[in-house]
């Protein structure tokens, strides 16, 4: 009877004591809370290189950044993806889930949620670690506007009226209107200027907007990765002449070309242009901003590169690349002998590595094949970059800016300096017409594959040669993008884009 | 983060309390005191209920009958014996998970996760089976299959040792289970030891898989099926990029015989093997068994093996303690199937698909070959040790303390050689581990008053501790086809390359503490009332401490045959009138949802999800393409309300069930689209109800009882009917996935486009008066050759708004028809089950005729397997639509795929003889003994023009990947000493 009597007070008591609260204090592994998070340097560094993650991940999900700037343009043929072709052929209406991709900014607008999350949360860093100093945080948040500027860029040149959202949301979706391009794009420039005050020339330490070390990078190894003062320049530039706004877009060039040695920047031999370690690795002193996948980082990848569509045998095992530049469409673009990019000799051999195997019935686009793995057998991952801005272009924008503004010598000396660095002979005129065709041409040359060309067919204004779009279509909007339907489902304040409805 | 006091008390619990028990036991033993019977006589309220839905037969299986049919999982021997099962397998191969519904959902099955949320428990001797758990899919880009072994752990059951299941489906019946019997509870009862009988039980069986025919065909066919299209809508450009392997009609690989299923497809052995030895004294007695079973699917050399071990002791040391303990352990060894898309998806690799797998038999022998370096090692181990000890303090009061762990271990070994890879290799090790520690203790008192009244009340508490984690590592490149085994410590002797080298590892604690009480009434077994209380805490919504969730539940009856008017009654033997009540909640199954936003890992894309730094710098964002939870999310949680009543008749002849059921789900958790401005997609919001009504109806008759000759025919009908009654904020309706849900509709909807034909020629096509533009698709004109689709609203453009939500995953009525027959020691057993107004989307037919936008693509649509080379279903179905217009003629999303899949099967027919009576078994005391001879799944009578109307997705699609269900013919033996 002693026994049960203590055996069932022993019960009872465990049968309270037991049911304790703490066991159920579990936390989570895979979120850090909002509590936990903006409390160290190292916090802020993860945050803004998230801005940059998520960046890289808007440009190269099923090749966007390719899509956007150059399918349109008409200079590719497509052999089967019937996706890619509805684009080549203006069809955006056309119903593939790749085109659903591509017709959604939803990832856009998280590389600017996240640089507005940023703007809004760094300043508590700088409050929680004495390490993370106010130069530091300057320097952050220029990094991260001029991300976001960039991103705004991208939304009004491909979609032109977009919402303009420039604060953290908090958890409150207001559904907001479409904001015209004019504004988006006065943002974007204002965004940029202002960036380009507080960020170095380079991150090695010697310039009074980044001193010491930037979260431990070398110089080398942020070359070309992130925002410097030339990138900032350059988008502003940018920007200036899809504004119209030439005298700007001169003055910003000119702020880059003239202190190139501040940044360290030059033109690339043609080699260097095709190789796998050359400019398209993307970090370079050529390459003024670029988007990095490097593999030595495990950031190399299958898809998203637009090697997945160029590359054919013998470089991957494909027989035929999903897209390639016609024969013909290669003779007319590459027309002058002695290009050291590609050109044909009078014998029939070709010179330069921008085409591989000239005489199959689809020549091979071999400009950018920067593979993860160089030995056999091949593994079809990628780690080329996305080149965004680069010392050429920027040149060649100049020379268009200075036509525009009647400075026809100085166009006419940076167009040749590009010229000159793909062999080509010295281009001189007094139309300033024929010199802005030159230019027109020159940037198809050197930037074929870069997606610039539909940009600049729109900003040339001659869209109408390239493509089936008429004048009429034209000022109704189809240069734009139409927004998808899934994004328009989620905002009843959008508009879908005249031409497109 | 558990201090020192909660640690304490766990321990004393797990140890104390038993020990207590084994204490008393002990100096019981020193005593020699002479033992009462077994303790059942003071029984809890909730054993009480228990022993009352003993006799409900809609939701029993009779065991015995039940273990001559070969099935080695539980539900598929429910199915057509068992109302309230809505089974759904997505192929015939054994050990792949499937997915049980019962009384019919509310999840929305929109992706590879959905299923997870919807399973009901498996619950074995009172201890929750612990199951995989679905965060693995998040670092996976495709969620075709989870990975790891992904074995369906249900398979380790081993139903000879098992006495009874029950399916507990009124929450008055399974509360006792907290949160776990959201979805319904399969409890399974395992047979206790034999005291004073010293039995022995072997079960034996050998069959064969029968394979079923394939028609198979060659490049030729395909040929003369494209050659229509191309003859009639191809440019000169389309036809010069005409895919090379089907050019050559000489070339004898893709034009010579297509004799690939023999390679393929083969007959197979099935065997299962039990043997159980039980005895003992009253005191202490035992039980031991060992069992395997090996079953083969008939395609693609697959198959699952299982094999199992128990111990059981049960000890009564003193009067009034009874102390059982039981250890069981399975393991279970897959052979999967070796599908392309299962490999590439695991590889996250495609290669060059542009040439598919021949259809002879001789050029795949080299494929083969070089697949002989292929190793694909799937093991799950499962363990699970208990003890309970029930003490009767007094002949009113019981203790009763359960403690139990629960293993299990799973494994997944897999290694692609570089020859059949493009030169690559492929190795990815996958380690998980699941534990479950799980104890309840209870303490009940029961009385009756004046021999009329019968109280019982009872008190207890519950706690369960979950841990799931996983190791996968993946790696590429691999020095040769030998070496198997992945090394990168620094870059000295590596194996592989270090950036080719992925590693994950994860885990989740979910943790619950529980209290409740009960009590219950009964009036001379004529009227009673039970009401369970209990309050259950999760650990998985962690804000400003824990998420307590109270859930009440009732039950109660009224026995009108004990009443007076039906007491003398020659015609009604049993009528039992019951109803109740019950309302659980349900704990999210992931750790995220009560903190708030929060930060995590979120900077991949399409194709590469899971690279998690920038220039090598570590990154954390906001879960863009996750969804945003915010603050203040609350447990969505389940109504059921039961009435049903029981009948038998003319001496139990006639046995009649009927139970109605309305269960509504509510504040459930979804997301919500929300403004892509902010980078998210969506959010997750409580607030979608489902309500989920529906009849349930077994009928049972002795038609024929003669001395010889018995014949009972019965029939099991069920129905059930959904509608989504209210969504989060203000939406009417969610779009996810090319799937649409509208409040007042069911969630098992298709959403499609209306086809009503072709169109011939350009005139054909309407154009708007109004504006003068013809009819379009999302703005592309249509031209001849396009479908013709219905213009529901009139604006003439076909888009989403023109799809009709039509068709059900579900069945609107299921159920079995049996027939039992016995003749002296002959018994005849067979089965259909039937399930009618149900529908599937032919999507395997809509990928044949989608070819040009499939052929040699670089996507998961492009892949060929060797069953391509197969004949299905009706190619005069279709119109010959142009299947490179841009409007995507061939979607499987219109009505055009939308088949009837209602179909009646045979799937258990046994004939058994009873040799117990036989004077040469007699003799030697062999009490029972039968043969039997059993065919499964032996014809199928469908309208469906697919291969089988029963394998469908999650989605309802019918992709061509489930393996047929072969039929089976077993002999076997069941002996009993």
């Amino acid at each position: 009877m002693k026994t049960k009597l203590l055996f069932i007070i022993t019960g009872l008591l465990l049968l309270c004591g037991a049911g304790c609260k703490k066991a159920l204090d579990v936390n989570t592994t895979s979120l850090v809370t909002d509590d936990q998070m903006w409390k160290v340097k190292n916090d802020a560094r993860s945050a803004v290189f998230a801005t940059y993650g998520l960046l890289r991940a808007a440009l190269s999900n099923e090749n966007a950044f390719f899509a956007y700037g150059e399918l349109r343009g008409g200079d590719f043929k497509v052999s089967s993806r019937q996706d890619i072709s509805a684009v080549t052929k203006q069809d955006l209406n056309a119903d593939y889930g790749s085109m659903a991709e591509w017709k959604d900014w939803r990832r856009f607008y998280a590389v600017i949620a996240q640089a507005n999350l940023c703007i809004e949360k760094l300043p508590l860093v700088t409050q929680n670690d004495f390490r993370y100093r106010q130069e530091d945080l300057k320097l952050d948040l220029a990094n991260v506007r001029f991300i976001r500027a960039l991103s705004y860029f991208y939304l009004a040149r491909i979609w032109g009226k977009v919402p303009l959202i420039n604060s953290a949301a908090e958890g409150d979706f207001a559904e907001k209107p479409q904001a015209s391009e004019a504004d988006v794009l006065a943002f974007a420039a204002s965004e940029a200027t202002a960036a380009a005050i507080d960020l170095p020339w380079r991150y090695n330490g010697l310039w009074p907007e980044q001193q010491g070390m930037y979260y431990g990078q070398t110089d080398i190894q942020l070359q070309s990765i992130i925002a410097t003062k030339a990138a900032a320049y350059a988008l502003a530039a940018h920007v200036a002449a899809w504004q119209g706004d030439y005298a700007t877009a001169e003055k910003n060039c000119r702020l880059v070309v003239d202190n190139n040695s501040n940044g360290g920047y030059n033109t690339a031999a043609t080699s260097n242009l095709t190789s796998p370690n050359g400019v398209f690795s993307g970090q370079g002193y050529s390459v003024i901003f670029s988007i990095n996948f490097a593999a030595k980082n495990q950031e190399a990848s299958i898809k998203g590169h637009v090697e997945d569509w160029t590359l054919s045998e013998p470089f991957i095992p494909k027989k035929t690349a999903d897209i390639y530049v016609p024969k013909d469409s290669i003779t007319k673009i590459f027309n002058e002998p002695n290009d050291a990019r590609f050109s044909l000799a009078a014998d029939g051999s070709t010179v330069g590595d921008y085409f591989t195997n000239f005489s199959n019935a689809a020549p091979m686009f071999s400009k950018i094949r920067n593979l993860s793995v160089s030995q056999i057998p091949v593994f079809k991952s990628y780690q080329s970059a996305i080149v965004i801005f680069r010392f050429e272009e920027i040149l060649l924008l100049r020379a268009e800016a200075a036509i525009f503004l009647n400075f026809r010598s100085d166009a006419l000396a940076n167009l040749n300096k590009v010229r000159t660095a793909r062999n080509l002979s010295e281009f001189s005129s007094t139309d300033n017409k024929v010199v802005l065709e030159a230019i027109f041409k020159e940037r198809r040359r050197e930037l074929l594959g870069e997606g610039w060309r539909w940009y600049d067919l729109i900003r040339f204004k001659r869209v109408k040669e390239f493509s089936k779009l008429t004048d009429a279509d034209i000022a109704n909007g189809a240069t734009r993008w139409p927004v998808s339907k899934v994004v328009l489902g989620n905002n009843s304040k959008l508009v879908q884009n005249n031409f497109w409805h | 983060m558990q201090n020192c006091y909660s640690l304490f008390s766990r321990k004393l619990l797990a140890i104390a309390l038993p020990l207590s028990f084994l204490m008393l036991a002990v100096e019981g033993f020193a005593q020699d005191v002479k033992v009462a019977g077994r303790t059942d006589t003071v029984g809890s309220a909730i054993d009480t209920l228990a022993k009352f839905s003993d006799k409900r037969k809609i939701s029993d299986l009779n065991i015995s009958k039940a273990i001559q049919t070969p099935f080695s999982n539980v539900v598929q021997l429910l199915q057509g014996n068992v109302t309230g099962l809505d089974y759904r397998r997505s192929t015939g191969e054994p050990g792949v998970p499937s997915s049980t519904l019962i009384r019919g959902t509310s999840t929305w099955f929109i992706n590879g996760k959905s299923s997870y949320y919807a399973q009901p428990t498996y619950v074995i001797d009172g201890i929750p089976m612990i199951v995989e758990h679905p965060f693995a899919f998040d670092i996976k880009p495709y969620d075709y299959e989870r990975i790891g072994p992904n074995t369906d752990i249900s398979s380790i059951i081993d139903l000879n040792d098992v006495a009874s299941i029950r399916v507990l489906k009124n929450y008055g019946e399974s509360a006792k289970y907290g949160p776990l019997a959201a979805n319904g509870v399969i409890e399974i009862t395992t047979k206790r030891p034999y005291a004073n009988q010293g039995k022995v039980l072997f079960n034996t069986y050998f069959g064969l898989s029968q394979k079923g025919s394939a028609s198979t065909v060659n490049g030729a066919f395909e040929n003369d099926f494209r050659m229509q299209f191309y003859n009639k809508y191809a440019s000169p450009a389309l036809k010069a990029n005409y895919p090379i392997y089907l050019s050559d009609a000489s070339q004898p690989a893709y034009f010579g015989a297509a004799n690939w299923d023999e390679l393929y497809y083969s007959n197979n052995y099935i065997t299962g093997n039990s043997f159980s030895i039980s005895g003992g004294k009253q005191r202490a007695n035992f039980s031991f068994g060992v069992g395997q079973q090996k079953e083969a699917g008939t395609a693609d050399k697959t198959g699952l093996d299982r094999y199992n071990v128990f111990l059981k002791i049960n000890i009564l040391p003193i009067k009034d303690l009874e102390i059982y303990t039981n250890l069981s352990g399975a393991l279970l060894n897959r052979k999967r199937n070796q599908s392309l898309l299962s490999r590439f998806t695991e590889e996250e690799y495609l290669p060059d698909l542009t040439t598919p797998l021949p259809p002879n038999k001789d050029q795949l022998n080299v494929f083969y070959g070089n697949s002989e370096k292929l190793s694909d090692v799937n093991k799950n181990a499962y363990l699970q040790g208990q003890l309970i000890a029930k003490y009767n303090v007094s002949d009113k009061i019981q203790i009763r303390s359960l403690s139990a762990m629960v293993v299990g271990d799973n494994t997944r070994e897999y290694f692609v050689p570089a020859s059949i890879n493009e030169g690559n290799s492929f190795i990815s090790y996958y380690t998980g581990f699941n534990r479950r520690v799980y104890m309840d203790n209870s303490i009940s008192y029961a009385n009756t008053l004046s021999g009329a009244h019968r109280i019982s009340v009872a008190l207890g508490q519950t706690l369960r501790y979950d841990k799931y984690k996983y190791d996968y590592t993946k790696a590429y490149r691999g020095p040769s086809d030998f070496i198997k085994v992945i090394k990168t410590n620094g870059y000295q002797n590596n194996t592989f390359d270090p950036t080719m080298v992925s590693t994950y590892k994860d885990y989740i604690n979910q943790n619950m503490t529980s209290f409740y009480g009960s009590i219950g009434y009964n009036y001379q077994e004529k009227y009673g009332i039970d009401v369970m209380l209990r309050t259950d805490g999760s650990s998985t919504l962690y804000q400003n401490g824990t998420s307590w969730f109270f859930s009440p539940s009732a039950n109660a009856y009224w026995n009108l045959t004990k009443e007076d008017f039906l007491q003398s009654s020659k015609l009604i033997n049993n009528l039992k009138l019951y109803t109740g009540y019950g309302r659980i909640g349900r704990t999210f199954l992931d750790n995220n949802n009560g903190y708030g936003p929060g930060y995590t890992v979120d900077i991949g894309w399409s194709g590469s999800q899971n690279i998690p730094s920038y220039a090598g710098i570590p990154t954390l964002s906001l879960p863009f393409s996750k969804g945003y939870t915010g603050f203040g999310v609350t447990t969505p949680y389940t109504e059921q309300l039961n009435l049903g009543f029981e009948l038998s008749m003319l001496n139990n002849r006639i046995n009649a069930n009927i139970e109605l059921y309305s269960k509504a789900d509510k504040n459930l958790a979804i997301q919500i689209p929300v403004p892509s401005e902010y980078g998210f997609n969506n959010r997750l919001l409580n607030g979608m109800n489902v309500r989920n009504q529906g009849i349930e109806l077994s009928l049972t008759a002795l038609l024929v009882h003669t001395k010889d000759f018995q014949w009972s025919p019965g029939v099991t009908i069920q129905t059930n009917r959904n509608k989504l009654i209210a969504l989060p904020g203000n939406a009417t309706s969610i779009i996810s996935n090319n799937r649409k849900i509208t409040i007042g509709k069911p969630i098992d909807n298709y959403w499609l486009l209306q086809n009503e034909g072709i169109y011939n020629s350009d005139a054909e096509v309407p154009v708007n008066p109004g504006t003068g533009k013809k009819l379009s698709y999302n703005g592309i004109p249509l031209t001849a050759g396009d479908p013709k689709w219905k213009d529901t609203n009139q604006d003439f453009v076909i888009d989403d708004q023109d799809k009709i939500l039509k068709g059900h995953i579900s069945p609107i009525l299921s159920g079995g028809f049996s027939n039992n027959f016995s003749y002296k020691n002959f018994s005849l057993n067979v089965l259909f089950s039937y399930a009618l107004g149900r529908d599937i989307i032919n999507s395997e037919m809509a990928n044949r005729f989608d070819f040009a936008n499939r052929e040699g693509v670089d996507k998961l649509s492009g892949i060929k397997e060797i069953t391509f080379w197969s004949k299905t279903g009706d190619y005069t179905k279709y119109p010959l639509y142009n299947p490179w217009s841009s409007v995507n003629p061939y979607q499987a999303d219109q009505t055009l795929f939308l088949e009837n899949g209602s179909y009646a099967k045979l799937r258990s027919a046994t004939l058994s003889y009873d040799l117990s009576n036989a004077a040469w078994f007699k003799k030697r005391k062999i009490s029972g003994i039968r043969v039997y001879a059993t065919g499964n799944n032996l014809f199928t009578i469908t309208n469906y023009s697919g291969t089988d109307p029963e394998l469908v997705n999650y989605m309802g699609y019918d992709t061509g990947y489930g393996m047929p269900i072969p039929r089976t013919y077993t002999i076997g033996l069941n002996l009993t000493l």
